[in-house]
C-alpha cells in the first residue's frame, strides 16, 4: 500500500475542526456556567494549555518520527503495558466519540429536523465520515482542508455581522467572576485542547515532521483566537443573559440581522457546523479505528471500519440519557478524567522515553 | 470485506432515503403568526391568555375576467385567535388542536404583553419565550395599555394587520421627528437579568384618530410612552415628555424638538445629533453620576427675528439647554421616584467601580432613589435653516 | 464456466496468429497470392500488375484501397515514374534499390520485409508495390481520403480566440499542435492499440516540462489497454481513467488546439487518437471545471468575473433544486417573511408536494435536453419552444406547478450551460438529481451529507498521480492565480506545481516598460 501523506496545511485544517467542531456548540455553555463575564479568559487558558501540550507533542514526534503513537507507546513502555495504555485510550476515545456523535446529531435534530428520529440523524452524520475514513487519512485531510477554507471565512463573517450589537461594557469589570470560577470554567476548554494530541497518531503521515510543533501551535492559536472572539462576542452581545440561553452560538447567529430582508443565518451556521463536525468525526473515527487495528497489529484499517461504526452507533444511542445529563457530565466529570489521559499519556511517554534514553 | 462494507453502507443510505420525511411541511400548511399577545385572563382559573395574530391571504371571490392580472385577487384578512391555559405551553398546545395548520412562530415579529401581566411580573413569560426555539430574539416587546384584547381591536391604517402596523410604526414610521426606538426580547431580557439595570418597553395605546378627516378607522395605534420595570415587574409609565428625556440619556434619540417661548413667541429647537457622556462623581463618600449631554441642531421654527449675531445665538443656546435640562431632569426624578433604574446606573457603577458596587449591591434599590444624578445639557445651533430672514419679523428688544 | 473461458482463449489465439511474421517467399506469385488471399472479399481493394522501368519491363504488382488514397497522387508520383522512367542498371546493386533511389518520387516510402506489415500498410491507406524477384516490397504513404476540413469547434465555442478545432485526421491534429509549438522538444509518440481496429494513438508532451513519472504513467496505462477495438476517445478515456467509481472523470477532452497547447505548456500530456476530433488531457484537476479558453483572450478582470460567475453557476446547478425543495418544505425559517407568503400564495391549491413538482420539472428538462441533442437542429428549436413555452406556461395556468418552481428549474438549466467542460456537465446532471432527492427527503442535513460524500469522493481521486482537489488541497497558493481569479498574465510566472515540478519557471521576471 502506498504511504499516505498529508501536509502541514491539511493537518492544521483537520485539527482546527477536530477541536472547534463541538467546542463551538458546548464550551460556551460550560464556561458560562462558571464565569459568564470573563469567559474569554478561559479561551486564553485554553491557548496556554494547548501550547504546553504542543511542545510535548513536538518533542515526541522528533524522537519517533516514523512511529505513530501506538507503536511509540509500545516501544517506550514495553508491549504489554503499552497495550494496556492504548486500550485505556481506546476506551476513552470510543466513549468520547459516541457522545460527540450524540451532541452533533442532537444539535442538528433540534435545530433543523425536530421530528426526525435520532437514529436517522446519526446516520446522516456518520455516513460521510465513515466513507472518508474508509478512504484513508489522505481523503479526510483533503476534504478537511476544503471545508476549512470555506467555513473559516464563513464563521468569521458570521461573527462580524454581530458587530452592531456589541456592547463592550458587558465585559466590564474584568475578573469580576472571581479567580476560582475562572479556573473552574477553563477546565472544560483545557480538556478540549488536549485533543491536539491526536496529531501523534498522524506523525508518520505528516510530510515535514520537524515542523509538527509549529503546526500544532498554529492550530491551537487559531482555535484560541477563534474562542476568544467567540466568547467576546457572546458576552458582549448577550451580557449576563448568556447564562440563561441554550446553544449559545446558534442563538447568536439567529440574532444576526444586518438588514431587513436577509436576516436568517441559522441554517448557514448549522451547515457550517455540520461540515466542520464531519471533519471532527472523521478524525475521531480514523484514530479510533486506527488504534484499534494497531492494537491487533493489523496494517490495514479498513476491515475494522464497519464493526467499529456499528458499535459506535449503538453506543451513541444508549450512552447518553439526555441533554441536561450530558451537560452535567461534561461539566463535572469529563474534564477530570480526560485531562490525565490527553495530557498525561504523551507527557509520561516522553518522560519515560527520556529516562530510558530511547532513540 | 470491502464489498460487504460498501453494500451495507449503500443499503443503510437507501434505508435512510426510503424512510418517510418526518419534518416535511408544505408552505401552504403553515400558519404564519405575525404577533403573539399574552395577558392574564379575566376569569382567574387560568394563568395565561394568549392571542395569535396572523394575516390570512385569501382569494377574494371569482377570478377576474380581464385576464390582465391572470390570477385571482388576493386579499389580506387579519385573523386573531385566543387560547388560555395554566401555562403558556398549555395554552399553545390547546390551540394546536383547533387550527388545521402548523403554527409557525419563526416569522413572528412582535410580542404584546398586557399591562396587568407586566405589573404581575414578566419573568416567567420571558423565560418561556427565550427558551422557545422557533421564536426569534428579534421579536419586539411592547406593553399594551390596558388589556391586550383592546389593543388588538385596533384597525390597521396602512399595513395588513395590527401587528404589521405596530412593527411598521416602530421601524419605519418613526424615522422622522418623534422617534420611538424599539426593543427586542433579547435586549429586554438582558435588562431584566442584569444587576443594577432595569428594563423598559414601549407602550402601545389606542386612540381615535381625529387628524384623519375622511377615514373609516376609529381605533388607531399610537406609540409614544414608555413602561418602566423594576426587576420583572412594571412599576410605572413615562409619558411622552418624559420619554423624550429618557431617550436622550439612553443615547437612543436621533431627532426631536424642544419648544420654548421668548417674548411670548414660540421658538422651536430641533436637535439631530446627540452625544451623551456619563461619568461617576465621588465626593465625600457619596457616589453621584453626571450626564454630559451635547445636542447639536438648529432652530426649526421661529417668528422671532434677531440678526442672529453671536451673542443672540449664545443666548438662544443657553435657553434651549435649560429647557432640555429641565425636561430630562423631570424624567430622571420620576424614574428615581418609581425606583426603576432603566438608565442602568447601578450597572455603570458595577462596571467602573466594582469595589464600590460591592457595598451597594445588596441595598441598591434604596440607594438608587436618592443618588445624585446631575444632568448638564449643552445645546448647539449649527443648522443652516435660519441664516436667512423669516417672513414675519418681530425683533427682540 | 471453464469451457467458456477456454473458448475465449481460442478465439484470442486465432486473432493473434495473424500477427505472426510472414517473410517474403522467393516466389513472386506466391507473395501476390498471399496478399490477395488476405485481402479477399474486400471489394474496395484494387490491384493490378504493371511492367516497371521503361525498357526492362520487370513485372511488378501494385495494391491500393480505393477511396483511401489520392488517385492523382498515385498516377503522377508512382505509376508514371515506375512505368516511364529508367535508370542505369550498373549503378545500382539491385532493382529495388534502383526503384527506391531513382524512381519513387515521393517522400515517405517504407521498405517492407514482411508480408503482414505490408498488408497493414495497404489497409491503412498506403500503396503496396511488389517487384518480381525481389525479397522486399515498398509501401508508399498516399493517404488521400475525404476528410472534414478544419473548421470551428462545435462544443467549445468562444467569441474571441482561435476558431479552428481538431478534426478526425490525427496527422492534421498533430500538425495543428505542431504549428503552435514549433520546438523539437514537443514529442509525439506513437502507440497502436486495438487488436482489430489498429487505431493509432499519439502521446504528445513537451520534453523537459513534463514530469517523467506522469509520462510513464500515461504510457503504461495506454500500453495496458488490450481490446479488440477503440472506436472513440471516450472508450480510451474510460479505460485509462482512475475514477471508475466516481461520477467525475479525472481526465478531460477538448476540441481546441489552443487549449491542448496551453495544457502541454503546463506540463500535461495530450493524448490524440485517430478518428477522434477530441484530444484527451491528463492529468486534469478540479480547477479546469471553470477554465475556458476564452479567459486568456479577454482582460483579466472580465475573465475573473466570468470565472466567479461560473463558480456560482456551478453551485446553483448542483444545489439549487435541492435547496429550494429543502428550504421550502423543511426550513421555512430561512425564508424572508414576505417571500414565504408569496410562495405560499402561489402554491395554494396545487396538487403536488413541492418535491414531486421539482422532480417532475427537472426530469422534464432533462428529457428536453436529451431530445434537443438528438433531434436535427431545425426540429430541436421547435422542441425547445414547445417544451419551454407551451408546457411551462400551460402547466402553470392549469395549476399543476407553481411559477417559482419553473423559475428555479429554468435557472438551474441555464446555469448548467455555463460549465465549459462537458465531463463536468455530465457529472453534474446526475448529481443534481441526487441532491434533489436528499433535499426532498432529509432537508438541508441530507444535502450536506450528500455534498460531503461527493467531496470525499472527489478528494480521494487522483488523476494520474495528481490529487484531483489540488490547488485547494493540497493547498498551493501559486496555482490560485489561475483558479477562481485569473491574475494578469505577467504575474503568472510559474507552471502548476503539481504537473511541472521539474521546470517551474514559465516567465522570466517581468521588468515592465523601460520608458523614462
Amino acid at each position: 500500500m502506498r504511504k499516505e501523506v498529508i501536509d502541514g496545511g491539511q493537518l492544521i485544517s483537520i485539527m482546527f475542526w477536530t477541536i472547534m467542531g463541538t467546542a463551538v456548540l458546548t464550551l460556551p455553555v460550560l464556561i458560562g456556567r462558571h464565569a459568564p463575564r470573563d469567559a474569554w479568559i478561559a479561551a486564553v487558558i485554553f491557548i496556554i494549555g494547548g501550547l504546553g501540550l504542543s511542545l510535548v507533542i513536538g518533542a515526541l514526534a522528533k524522537k519517533f518520527p516514523e512511529k505513530d503513537f501506538v507503536s511509540c507507546v509500545e516501544n517506550v513502555f514495553g508491549i504489554w503495558i503499552g497495550k494496556i495504555l492504548i486500550a485505556i485510550f481506546f476506551i476513552w476515545l470510543l466513549h468520547t466519540t459516541s457522545f460527540v456523535i450524540w451532541q452533533i446529531s442532537t444539535f442538528t435534530k433540534i435545530s433543523l429536523l425536530p421530528r426526525t428520529p435520532l437514529l436517522i440523524v446519526v446516520l446522516i452524520i456518520i455516513i460521510p465520515s465513515v466513507y472518508a475514513v474508509h478512504n484513508g487519512i489522505e481523503s479526510v485531510a483533503r476534504s478537511g482542508q476544503f471545508i476549512f477554507l470555506i467555513t473559516f471565512g464563513t464563521l468569521f463573517v458570521l461573527f462580524l455581522m454581530n458587530m452592531p450589537e456589541v456592547n463592550i461594557e458587558n465585559l466590564q469589570p474584568v475578573f469580576d467572576d472571581g479567580f476560582n470560577n475562572i479556573i473552574r470554567s477553563s477546565l472544560a476548554p483545557l480538556a478540549w485542547a488536549g485533543e491536539i494530541m491526536f496529531i501523534l497518531f498522524l506523525v508518520p503521515n505528516v510530510k515535514q515532521q520537524k515542523k509538527i510543533t509549529q503546526y500544532s501551535m498554529i492550530t491551537i492559536i487559531l482555535i484560541g483566537i477563534g474562542g476568544i472572539i467567540n466568547e467576546f462576542f457572546y458576552t458582549a452581545v448577550f451580557g449576563p443573559l448568556r447564562q440563561h440561553l441554550i446553544s449559545p452560538f446558534y442563538t447568536l447567529v439567529r440574532y444576526i440581522s444586518p438588514s431587513d430582508f436577509i436576516g436568517r443565518y441559522d441554517v448557514l451556521f448549522v451547515s457550517v457546523n455540520l461540515a466542520g463536525n464531519f471533519v471532527k468525526l472523521s478524525v475521531f473515527m480514523y484514530i479510533l479505528i486506527f488504534s484499534f487495528s494497531k492494537l491487533f497489529k493489523k496494517q490495514n484499517h479498513r476491515p475494522f471500519v464497519l464493526p467499529v461504526t456499528i458499535a459506535l452507533i449503538i453506543l451513541t444511542l444508549i450512552s447518553v440519557e439526555g441533554s441536561p445529563q450530558l451537560t452535567n457530565f461534561l461539566d463535572n466529570v469529563f474534564p477530570f478524567y480526560t485531562l490525565p489521559i490527553l495530557y498525561g499519556l504523551p507527557s509520561v511517554t516522553l518522560l519515560v522515553a527520556k529516562l530510558r534514553k530511547l532513540k | 470485506m470491502f464489498k460487504i462494507l460498501k453494500t451495507s453502507l449503500s443499503i443503510a443510505f437507501m434505508l435512510v432515503l426510503l424512510c418517510s420525511c418526518w419534518d416535511r411541511r408544505e408552505t401552504e400548511e403553515l400558519l404564519l403568526t405575525d404577533a403573539l399577545a399574552i395577558d392574564i385572563p379575566i376569569n382567574d382559573s387560568d394563568k395565561y391568555e394568549i392571542f395569535f395574530i396572523a394575516t390570512k391571504q385569501s382569494s377574494g371571490g371569482e377570478q377576474t375576467q380581464d385576464g390582465e392580472e391572470g390570477g385571482s385577487q388576493m386579499e389580506a384578512q387579519p385573523w386573531v385567535a385566543r387560547s388560555q391555559g395554566k401555562s403558556l405551553e398549555e395554552a399553545i398546545n390547546k390551540f394546536t388542536v383547533r387550527v388545521p395548520r402548523f403554527i409557525f412562530l419563526d416569522d413572528n415579529k412582535i410580542i404584546i404583553l398586557g399591562e396587568k401581566l407586566a405589573q404581575r411580573g414578566v419573568g416567567e413569560t420571558l423565560d418561556y419565550l427565550l427558551r422557545k426555539r422557533d421564536l426569534r430574539l428579534r421579536n419586539y416587546i411592547v406593553i399594551s395599555n390596558g388589556r391586550v384584547s383592546n389593543s388588538l381591536a385596533a384597525s390597521p391604517e396602512f399595513e395588513d394587520g395590527v401587528a404589521d402596523e405596530i412593527v411598521a410604526i416602530l421601524e419605519k414610521g418613526s424615522q422622522e421627528g418623534d422617534r420611538f426606538h424599539h426593543k427586542d426580547i433579547k435586549k429586554f431580557a438582558e435588562d431584566v437579568v442584569t444587576e443594577g439595570q432595569d428594563a423598559w418597553a414601549p407602550i402601545i395605546e389606542i386612540i381615535t384618530p381625529t387628524e384623519v378627516v375622511k377615514y373609516n378607522v376609529d381605533k388607531a395605534v399610537i406609540i409614544n410612552k414608555t413602561a418602566l420595570f423594576h426587576k420583572d415587574k412594571m412599576v410605572g409609565i413615562l409619558d411622552r415628555e418624559d420619554t423624550k428625556g429618557f431617550k436622550i440619556l439612553k443615547g437612543l434619540a436621533n431627532r426631536d424638538t424642544f419648544a420654548t417661548e421668548i417674548n411670548n413667541e414660540n421658538i422651536t429647537y430641533a436637535y439631530n445629533q446627540v452625544k451623551v457622556n456619563r461619568s461617576l462623581t465621588t465626593n465625600s463618600d457619596r457616589v453621584g453620576i453626571k450626564y454630559d449631554v451635547k445636542l447639536k441642531g438648529n432652530i426649526a421654527e421661529s417668528h422671532l427675528y434677531t440678526d442672529f449675531c453671536d451673542k443672540a445665538l449664545k443666548d438662544l443656546e443657553e435657553k434651549f439647554s435649560k429647557v432640555a435640562e429641565e425636561e430630562i431632569k423631570s424624567s430622571v426624578s420620576l424614574m428615581q421616584k418609581l425606583g426603576s433604574d432603566a438608565l442602568g446606573i447601578g450597572r455603570f457603577i458595577h462596571a467602573k467601580e466594582p469595589d464600590i458596587w460591592k457595598n451597594y449591591r445588596d441595598n441598591w434599590d434604596m440607594i438608587y432613589q436618592d443618588i445624585d444624578i446631575v444632568v448638564k445639557v449643552d445645546a448647539k445651533i449649527i443648522g443652516t435653516d435660519f441664516i436667512s430672514k423669516p417672513i414675519i419679523r418681530k425683533s427682540i428688544k | 464456466m471453464s469451457k467458456l473461458f477456454r473458448n475465449n482463449k481460442k478465439k484470442l489465439k486465432e486473432i493473434d496468429e495473424s500477427k505472426n511474421t510472414n517473410m517474403f517467399s522467393k516466389d513472386f506469385v506466391e507473395n501476390i497470392d498471399y496478399i490477395k488471399n488476405k485481402l479477399s472479399k474486400c471489394c474496395d481493394v484494387e490491384y493490378r500488375p504493371i511492367k516497371i522501368i521503361n525498357g526492362l519491363g520487370i513485372n511488378a504488382y501494385i495494391f491500393l484501397i480505393n477511396g483511401m488514397v489520392d488517385p492523382t497522387f498515385v498516377s503522377e508520383n508512382i505509376l508514371k515514374p515506375l512505368i516511364k522512367f529508367e535508370f542505369e542498371k550498373d549503378e545500382v546493386a539491385s532493382i529495388h534499390e534502383g526503384v527506391y533511389n531513382h524512381l519513387l518520387t515521393v517522400g515517405s516510402v517504407d521498405i517492407e520485409k514482411d508480408l503482414d506489415s505490408l498488408v497493414m500498410k495497404i489497409i491503412s491507406g498506403g500503396i503496396g508495390i511488389l517487384i518480381e524477384n525481389e525479397s522486399v516490397a515498398f509501401s508508399v504513404e498516399a493517404i488521400g481520403w475525404k476528410e472534414r476540413a478544419v473548421e470551428e469547434t462545435a462544443s467549445e465555442t468562444v467569441i474571441k480566440g482561435m476558431k479552428a478545432g481538431f478534426v478526425e485526421n490525427i496527422r492534421t491534429n498533430t500538425s495543428l499542435v505542431r504549428r503552435m509549438i514549433k520546438n523539437p522538444k514537443l514529442k509525439i509518440e506513437k502507440i497502436t492499440k486495438g487488436r482489430i481496429t489498429n487505431t493509432e494513438i499519439n502521446i504528445a508532451y513537451i520534453e523537459g516540462v513534463v514530469l517523467e513519472d506522469l509520462l510513464e504513467e500515461v504510457r503504461q496505462r495506454i500500453e495496458r489497454v488490450d481490446i479488440d477495438g477503440i472506436i472513440n476517445l471516450g472508450m480510451l478515456q474510460e479505460m485509462i481513467d482512475d475514477s471508475t467509481f466516481s461520477l467525475f472523470s479525472t481526465s478531460y477532452t477538448t476540441e481546441r488546439p489552443d487549449r491542448a497547447c496551453s495544457c502541454l505548456l503546463e506540463g500535461r500530456v495530450v493524448v490524440l487518437m485517430d478518428n477522434s476530433p477530441f484530444v484527451l488531457i491528463a492529468p486534469s484537476v478540479i480547477t479546469q471545471f471553470i477554465q475556458s479558453a476564452e479567459d486568456y483572450s479577454t482582460k483579466y478582470l472580465t475573465a475573473s468575473f466570468a470565472r466567479i460567475l461560473r463558480v456560482v453557476a456551478l453551485n446553483i446547478n448542483l444545489l439549487l433544486p435541492g435547496l429550494y425543495v429543502a428550504i421550502f418544505s423543511y426550513h421555512h425559517e430561512m425564508i424572508p417573511n414576505k417571500l414565504l407568503k408569496a410562495v405560499a400564495d402561489a402554491r395554494e391549491k396545487l396538487p403536488f408536494p413541492i418535491f414531486l413538482e421539482m422532480f417532475m420539472l427537472v426530469f422534464a428538462f432533462e428529457i428536453l435536453r436529451e431530445a434537443g441533442v438528438r433531434l436535427p437542429r431545425a426540429v430541436g428549436q421547435a422542441v425547445s419552444i414547445v417544451g419551454a413555452l407551451v408546457i411551462g406556461q400551460a402547466a402553470v395556468s392549469a395549476k399543476l406547478v407553481s411559477p417559482p418552481s419553473i423559475i428555479v428549474v429554468a435557472l438551474t438549466a441555464i446555469c448548467s450551460f455555463t460549465i465549459p467542460i462537458t465531463e463536468a456537465t455530465n457529472a453534474y446532471r446526475l448529481l443534481t438529481f441526487i441532491v434533489l432527492f436528499a433535499g426532498g427527503i432529509l432537508g438541508i442535513p441530507g444535502i450536506i451529507a450528500v455534498s460531503l460524500i461527493i467531496l470525499v469522493n472527489i478528494s480521494q481521486l487522483r488523476s494520474f498521480g495528481v490529487p484531483y482537489l489540488s490547488p485547494i488541497s493540497p493547498l498551493s497558493l501559486s496555482d490560485w492565480k489561475d483558479f477562481i481569479i485569473r491574475v494578469p498574465i505577467q504575474f503568472m510566472k510559474k507552471r502548476p506545481t503539481q504537473t511541472a515540478k521539474s521546470n517551474k519557471i514559465r516567465q522570466r521576471w517581468w521588468k515592465g516598460s523601460d520608458k523614462k
